[in-house]
């Protein structure tokens, strides 16, 4: 299961109904440890409302309160949106999440066991910097994993195969032929395990050179086919 | 000593450097049609590109992300792609814009036909960016673009009456020979000409180049309080010749080579070579920056390694995109289409865009998490936001005006 599955996603309860859109996802750093990262990000609930506008700028919890025009516009967009705990969650389908009969959204509650994060908000889309400083890649998407019954965080899917499919229209399917003819046979994006993750700012550092990344291939290519070949490209 | 010596160098450097082939077409045909009554829209523009690039140049000082990770960070990926793939066309027309302008500079120069030269100021200005390093490209250029203040002496040789001349521009009104929409329209491409979004791709990213850090934001504030606004009144000098001398004359403005005369028949052949250094510098240092911004977009968008200031080889995609561009763009140009109404359709189309780049980076400067305590001030927040209400006002009236006055025609 991958992040931009879940976002975009109704959220609708067995013998209920429709609960809204989900637009973020609420990560506690609570799990099993993972690699140099420490404790793992468990998939704590689904943040689901009307609005995604005000989520994604960080008015809808009060992370950003300014200018006050955006503010007042995009608070009063996104000012449900609300929480269902992951627990909840009973199946997991194509643009569909169904939670248990009778579960209603709540204000997000108070985690005392870890740092929380909102993926979508905070992780997706930023940029990766690897141990040197060296910029490798985006968060194109995260990859979740299960142990002993809860779901963390388990890898940063890399490359335009990732986002292809998520970008829609005309645009979208131009860019997933350009993917699949360029990766012919390689099957998936690049994923890099969440547990060579450093820190978490406006970029996410890695523990590891960009050059053991899968991502980098393409790079490679363009590398040694065309630049190199210039004269002065090492200068 | 130093540090206030390289303020002032960075001081002059946006000064020279804002003026682009964008300004040139946009301030000259506007003087020429409308004289000094749309001189109240290029103070809009340089109050709106100092906001806009004060911020950026915060963002990319506090928190290292230039505009374009900053975009698909807000906007999401969806959005984002839609957003690069009109940025990277508008683009894309600009360099082609820039390129064509150099190429009638030389053949103004010279005598020989532009489209001989557009290959080879194609391959100069690759050259350039492969080879130079990007203090001293930005430097040079900016420097030596200040020999357009050939446009003040002009201005002071036809002693004008400067009251009445304050009176036309504070006194704005929709001259009789016209109609408001072409006014509209013509007004949209000085404001698009002022603030083009490549200025601020290439502003930020250059800002991550260079390594600033919050020791900077003095060098930004220098920058953008003082370099652009010195920019706006080279524009408004331009703007002033044009309304002096070819508005009585009723010449329009349609090519570089009318930009000669009034500078001719003021200062003389000496004052037609400063020109031409003044354009060609300009305008070349614009066609770095808008190639640059071609790779910056799209190598931000992707997480790519971007930038000068890795050898070649180690940002191998981000310089493919510059070259193909580059390429792209001059072939486009070898097709004889006029490069002043690629100019024209440019920087209205700029203006049309702002808003996608505008309210990310509004919204991002007001951030804690990027910015700590080098958020937006009330001030900023206030004028930015009647900036955001007066660019998305302009992106939908843009394209009904242009086709309702045929491009200002």
């Amino acid at each position: 299961m991958h992040l931009r599955d879940l976002l975009g996603s109704q959220l609708v309860a067995i013998r209920g109904g429709a609960l809204g859109t989900i637009h973020d996802v609420r990560l506690v750093q609570d799990g099993p440890v993972l690699g140099s990262f420490g404790a793992a990000l468990r998939l704590d609930g689904l943040l689901a409302g009307p609005g995604a506008v005000g989520v994604r700028f960080g008015y809808a919890h009060g992370h950003v309160d300014a200018p006050a025009l955006l503010a007042t516009a995009l608070r009063a967009e996104s000012h449900r949106l609300l929480f269902a705990a992951w627990s909840d969650v009973v199946a997991v389908s194509e643009g569909v999440v169904y939670v248990r009969a009778g579960t209603a959204l709540t204000e997000p509650p108070t985690t005392g066991t870890g740092k929380v994060y909102e993926a979508a908000f905070e992780i997706l889309d930023r940029q990766l910097v690897d141990v040197r400083g060296r910029l490798a890649g985006k968060v194109d998407d995260l990859g979740f994993g299960s142990t002993d019954g809860s779901v963390h965080v388990e890898t940063i899917r890399c490359g335009p195969g990732a986002i292809a499919e998520h970008v829609g229209g005309k645009p979208g399917r131009w860019l997933a032929t350009v993917y699949r003819r360029l990766h012919e046979g390689e099957g998936d994006p690049a994923s890099v395990s969440f547990g060579t993750v450093r820190t978490i700012g406006p970029e996410l550092t890695l523990a590891l050179p960009r050059e053991d990344l899968d991502v980098m291939a393409f790079e490679a290519w363009i590398r040694d086919r065309f630049i190199s070949k210039l004269p002065g490209s090492s200068g | 000593m130093k540090r206030i010596l390289e303020i002032f160098l960075g001081i002059l450097t946006a000064f020279g450097g804002f003026v682009d082939i964008g300004d040139l077409v946009a301030n000259a045909e506007t003087g020429a049609r409308f004289g000094l009554s749309l001189a109240w829209v290029v103070l809009v523009g340089v109050i709106g590109i100092v906001l806009f690039s004060e911020m950026c140049g915060r963002v990319a000082a506090i928190s290292h992300r230039p505009v374009f990770d900053v975009v698909r960070e807000r906007l999401g990926v969806r959005v984002a792609f839609v957003n690069l793939v009109a940025s990277f066309f508008i683009n894309f027309l600009t360099i082609g814009a820039e390129i064509g302008g150099l190429a009638l500079v030389v053949e103004l120069a010279t005598g020989i036909n532009y489209l001989l030269w557009v290959p080879l100021l194609g391959v100069a200005v690759w050259i350039v960016i492969w080879k130079v390093r990007f203090q001293t490209m930005e430097k040079a250029f900016g420097l030596t673009g200040l020999a357009l203040l050939v446009f003040v002496v002009a201005l002071a040789r036809l002693h004008p009456d400067w009251g009445s001349l304050v009176r036309a521009a504070t006194h704005p009104s929709v001259p009789p020979s016209e109609d408001l929409a072409t006014y509209a329209f013509f007004a949209i491409a000085l404001l698009g000409a002022a603030m083009t979004p490549y200025e601020v791709f290439f502003f930020s990213s250059g800002a991550v180049e260079e390594g600033w850090t919050r020791e900077d934001l003095m060098v930004n504030r220098a920058n953008v309080y003082l370099g652009f606004p010195l920019g706006g009144l080279l524009s408004l000098a331009i703007m002033t010749t044009a309304a002096l001398v070819m508005k009585p004359r009723g010449i329009s403005v349609d090519s570089l080579a009318q930009l000669t005369l009034p500078i001719g028949l003021t200062v003389g052949k000496i004052g037609v070579a400063f020109l031409l250094i003044g354009m060609f510098a300009a305008i070349f240092s614009a066609a770095l920056e808008t190639s640059l911004s071609a790779g910056y977009t799209v190598a931000q968008f992707f997480g790519w390694q971007w930038g000068k200031f890795v050898k070649p080889r180690e940002a191998a995609r981000f310089h493919a995109v510059v070259l193909v561009s580059i390429g792209a763009a001059t072939l486009f140009i070898l097709t004889t289409v006029d490069p002043v109404k690629v100019t024209e359709y440019s920087i209205v189309l700029a203006a049309a865009a702002l808003p996608l780049t505008y309210l990310p980076i509004l919204v991002v400067a007001n951030d804690p998490t990027y910015m700590g305590t080098n958020v937006n001030s009330k001030i900023t927040n206030a004028i930015g936001s009647v900036y955001l209400v007066l660019l998305l006002a302009v992106a939908v009236a843009t394209i009904p005006l242009m086709i309702v006055t045929k491009a200002g025609a």
